[in-house]
């Protein structure tokens, strides 16, 4: 696991290095990120050392002190459009990545509880997961609520939630995913009968949920209206990239052709030229990926995705050796987390995915999400050691 | 599921998109890389910001007073450049642009290499011909012929624009970041460096409306980055010119003005529509080249400019405060008769051309002296000695407070981005000044004839006499009339804020307006110079002694009326042989006779119907 972040270490490194500037003059963000790491690091440390149960009391606190944080969020000045960082002196805070991991441990420890029963476990899902969320959509940033999102399901698949109720309650935002594009919403209906068929329920069941997801199909123009007209814009353009090219569509397109002008040996450490164009504004964050793709082709991108799935591998792997089921349920939730924020990040910039603000873990430059994500792998780590120090 | 089957199934659908992921990858940089390949080296795509045509500024009658006229400007990309030193002699050669500023140039911008610069602006035909010649040896340079500010008058309203400086480029960035979305290019008011902005007067009070909003166009720059062709013209946004302004400035009357202006003096002339507060003229002496800020401006120009002991750079009318001689006798006449310590037939003492206080001696204008008058013919012939006496009876903090209530002290909130406030020294300051309050009287005596330590703008004598013309009612100046052709609110006048009542009663406004018609209209009265037969004509003079050996401030500050008051008239001459009876008032005069015969008739009429 260690050498998982040591890895990750390299690229960061490698990675700030050569994305901004020309060969003349590089920008100093790369030391800035440096500092944050070291940061990173101690605070890693400090998390595997903290006794079991002092860690276990600071959860609930945790929790909300960064619901706390996302509300102090919302009265800070707007950058580009949207409320998410914390301005602290010469720092800058997004709690949103913090909230996310003290939301899964939170929720981690509520449905872990024996003998609870699908009510109570939907409750407290409901009532654990949803402040966050809302907060998010309040900034707004559709990206990290959708991330919300999957950690919520993944938690919620793991834990003892039946199956009924399961599907009861991501159906329905499968019926909002497909109900842009009716032939596959009625594809939708069609497996869902086929599987609810399958789960041996009771005919009158099966048909309310149908009936239910049928009733979303048709109350979703309303829900469209409410949303903001950004939203709406970077939603119908991620369905049409060519519909607004100057617009939402923009970034996609220019980080696209940086990824494929990469061809499969790349253009070489700091030869990109896409990148000393401006044409991809936030080309040491959220597109840092874009970066190495032109820089280090498709074998360098290539092993970087490889990379990240061998490090999720890892992470899946440990689930093995942990028997608690609150432990479980976190690392899974953590596992989430990583999983769709690296695909969903990559995918912004391959052009397949709407452009949200979403920094890539441990590549792209910016101290909170740096500090969250090895937060993370630090608490996984936690329980790994702690387990053998009970043996 | 066991546990190390629900493990192994995990790994599997973890592994999903990330397979899905490389997939794509595969087919952007493998399969279709060589299009993109393409696009990216040889085509580039690109944003351009199509910059809006600033609006134009208007006087009343539709007559131009800032236009924009074509110039060739030149530019530089950093990014083509070979050899800087190469290309710096170039240009050097054949402008005044040296190696160090074109280094310092592309150094300040060294993160946006493919930002262009512009070098110079409004070059001359010759030179553009010239250069052009030989600019295929250099790739990085090129011509863009582009709008530049004109201005039809100097002036000190208008403004000029300029090139965008550092610190105004990176606040208007910043205002922007906090205002859009970053993932949206949205039409907006934004600027690049190469901008030009209004730097000072209307131009930057105005600047959010002058200025418009950019449009963009997608466009595909080939490998010599020459050949730009549209990409996708269906994408268009184009930009939203700015929009034209309409002045209450009436050119004929400011040009007229300027044109019987004492050659070779300083000072300010200004004229108010009386009813509405509008300014109908705006003359500050000297004025400078307003086209030289429109051009890059030669370090030459602006030295002389600031080092000009005449400060041709200051506008007189808002920024230059003066002390307002015996136009301030009005000011004392309200506070006598309002606090009932004179009344107006009361007698003060005897004037025999002096007065003396302790073992000082406050000498009036008239050696002969006035003899004994009442305060009325005190206003009508300006006579000091009756206000050194009444100033005896008035005490300091009185006068301090009917400035306060009268607007004189503030600022008028003319819609001009700098306006200097009035200044009456109070009790307190004379004692931080003085040491002790026991000599304030002999500062009072000075202080009652507008002399000394009380100072006002031409802007701040013009509104006070506008209000007392106006019956009491304080009109907020102001030079904006309207924009042209845009559905908008944007007018001006009417807000509360802008219309206020002055703190004199009905009566002794009255007397004030007999007096000073008086003085202008009966023999003897110290304004006889103003009268214009024809028009009712009020006013006062001043004339504020300077410093020995240098001549006087001459002052005029009244207003003319035919069936009602029309106009208010202020001027204002610094360091003029006489004084304001036999210089100040005849100028005055002449501006009233000319609106009466040569402005008046045009009145009423509409944009349509234009007079020239």
């Amino acid at each position: 696991m260690l050498i998982l972040m040591a890895i990750g270490v390299i690229v960061i490194y490698s990675a700030l290095t050569f994305q901004i500037g020309d060969e003349k003059h590089t920008s100093n963000e790369y030391l800035k990120q440096i500092t944050w790491i070291i940061v990173s690091l101690i605070l890693f440390f400090i998390v595997i050392l903290i006794p079991y149960p002092l860690f276990d009391l600071i959860i609930i606190p945790a929790y909300f002190i960064s619901l706390a944080m996302l509300l102090v969020v919302l009265t800070m000045p707007q950058i580009k459009g949207a409320t998410r960082w914390i301005m602290l002196g010469p720092f800058q805070l997004q709690p949103a990545e913090f909230a996310k991991i003290t939301t899964i441990l939170l929720l981690a420890k509520a449905l872990a509880k024996p003998y609870i029963t699908d009510m109570q476990i939907l409750f407290r899902l409901f009532a654990i997961g949803a402040p966050p969320m809302l907060l998010l959509l309040m900034q707004p940033d559709l990206g990290s609520t959708v991330i919300f999102g999957v950690i919520i399901f993944a938690i919620l698949a793991f834990s003892d939630l039946s199956d009924y109720w399961l599907i009861l309650t991501i159906s329905p935002f499968i019926a909002i995913a497909t109900s842009f594009y009716l032939p596959a919403f009625i594809i939708f209906i069609v497996l869902l009968l086929y599987v609810l068929h399958k789960l041996n329920l009771a005919w009158i069941t099966i048909g309310f949920t149908a009936v239910f997801n049928v009733f979303i199909y048709f109350f979703m123009p309303f829900i469209w209206n409410g949303l903001k007209e950004y939203q709406q814009n970077r939603i119908l353009t991620f369905l049409d990239p060519t519909r607004d090219p100057l617009g939402a569509g923009y970034q996609a397109i220019q980080s696209r052709i940086a990824i494929g002008s990469g061809l499969f040996q790349g253009k070489g450490f700091l030869e990109g030229t896409q990148k000393s164009l401006n044409f991809l504004p936030e080309r040491h964050t959220d597109f840092v990926f874009s970066v190495i793709a032109e820089e280090f082709g498709f074998i360098g991108s290539m092993l970087l995705i490889l990379i990240f799935y061998f490090f999720i591998y890892r992470l899946i792997r440990s689930l093995k050796a942990i028997t608690d089921k609150e432990q479980r349920l976190a690392i899974m939730g953590i596992i989430a987390l990583f999983t769709s924020q690296i695909t969903i990040n990559i995918a912004i910039n391959l052009g397949i995915f709407p452009t949200t603000g979403l920094p890539l873990p441990f590549i792209s430059y910016g101290g909170s999400s740096l500090l969250a994500n090895t937060l993370a792998i630090g608490i996984i780590m936690k329980y790994l050691t702690e387990k053998s120090f009970i043996r | 599921m066991s546990n190390v089957d629900k493990i192994r199934v995990l790994s599997v659908i973890f592994l999903a998109p990330f397979l899905i992921l490389i997939a794509f990858l595969f087919r952007f940089q493998i399969l279709e890389g060589a299009k993109y390949k393409r696009i990216a080296e040889f085509n580039f795509v690109r944003v351009q910001t199509l910059y809006p045509i600033r609006g134009e500024i208007y006087d009343r009658h539709f007559r131009p007073i800032a236009v924009n006229e074509p110039a060739t400007n030149l530019y530089i990309l950093p990014a083509r450049v070979k050899d800087l030193s190469e290309v710096a002699d170039f240009i050097n050669r054949h402008l005044p642009v040296t190696k160090e500023e074109l280094r310092e140039l592309i150094h300040q911008n060294r993160f946006r290499a493919y930002q262009e610069l512009i070098v110079y602006r409004n070059l001359d035909y010759e030179k553009v011909v010239e250069m052009a010649e030989q600019l295929d040896r250099y790739p990085s340079l090129f011509f863009r012929t582009e709008n530049m500010r004109h201005y039809t008058r100097n002036n000190h309203f208008t403004g000029y624009v300029g090139q965008i400086s550092r610190s105004e480029y990176e606040e208007t960035q910043k205002k922007r970041e906090q205002e859009r979305d970053l993932t949206t290019i949205q039409q907006q008011i934004s600027y690049s460096i190469n901008c030009q902005i209004g730097k000072t007067g209307l131009e930057k009070q105005y600047e959010e409306y002058l200025r418009g909003k950019n449009g963009y166009r997608m466009i595909q720059v080939d490998a010599s980055g020459r050949n730009i062709r549209v990409f996708r013209d269906d994408l268009d946004l184009p930009p939203i010119n700015g929009s034209d302004m309409i002045l209450t400035i009436d050119l004929k009357l400011q040009d007229y003005i300027e044109s019987i202006f004492p050659k070779g003096y300083n000072g300010a002339i200004l004229v108010l529509d009386t009813e509405s507060g509008g300014v109908l003229s705006y003359v500050s002496h000297p004025v400078f080249d307003l086209n030289m800020f429109s051009k890059t401006v030669g370090r030459d120009y602006w030295s002389d400019l600031v080092s000009d002991p005449s400060f041709p750079l200051m506008d007189r009318v808002t920024m230059a405060t003066y002390p307002p001689a015996s136009t301030f006798k009005v000011v004392m006449t309200a506070v006598a008769l309002d606090n009932d310590i004179i009344q107006p037939n009361t007698r003060l003492a005897r004037c025999t051309g002096s007065y003396q206080y302790g073992n000082r001696r406050y000498r009036c204008w008239l050696e002969t002296g006035h003899g004994s008058l009442t305060l009325s013919d005190a206003i009508k012939h300006s006579c000091n000695v009756y206000f050194f006496d009444l100033s005896l009876r008035v005490d300091l903090p009185l006068i301090d407070e009917f400035m306060h209530d009268n607007y004189l002290l503030e600022r008028t909130g003319i819609d001009l981005p700098t306006e200097r406030r009035g200044f009456f020294p109070s009790v307190d300051w004379y004692v931080n000044r003085l040491g002790s309050s026991s000599l304030i009287t002999g500062h009072k005596i000075n202080l009652a004839i507008g002399q000394g330590e009380v100072l006002l703008t031409p802007l701040q004598v013009g509104t006070f006499f506008n209000a007392i013309a106006n019956d009491g009612h304080w009109k907020r100046p102001f030079i904006f009339s309207r924009l042209i052709g845009v559905q908008n609110d944007m007018t001006s006048g009417s807000a509360e804020s802008n219309n206020r009542q002055l703190s004199i009663t009905p009566e002794t406004l009255e007397f004030i307006q007999q007096s000073i018609y008086r003085g202008v209209n009966e023999s003897g009265g110290t304004g006889i110079g103003a009268r214009v037969p024809g028009s009712r004509v009020y006013g006062k003079t001043g004339t504020a002694q300077n410093a020995a050996g240098s001549d006087p401030h001459v002052w005029f500050a009244g207003y003319a009326g035919w069936d009602t008051p029309e106009i208010t008239v202020v001027v204002i001459v610094e360091n003029y042989p006489g004084t304001g009876g036999n210089t100040a008032a005849p100028l005055a005069g002449r501006i009233i006779r000319y609106y009466q015969d040569e402005i008046r008739p045009t009145n009423g009429l509409t944009l349509n119907d234009n007079p020239n």
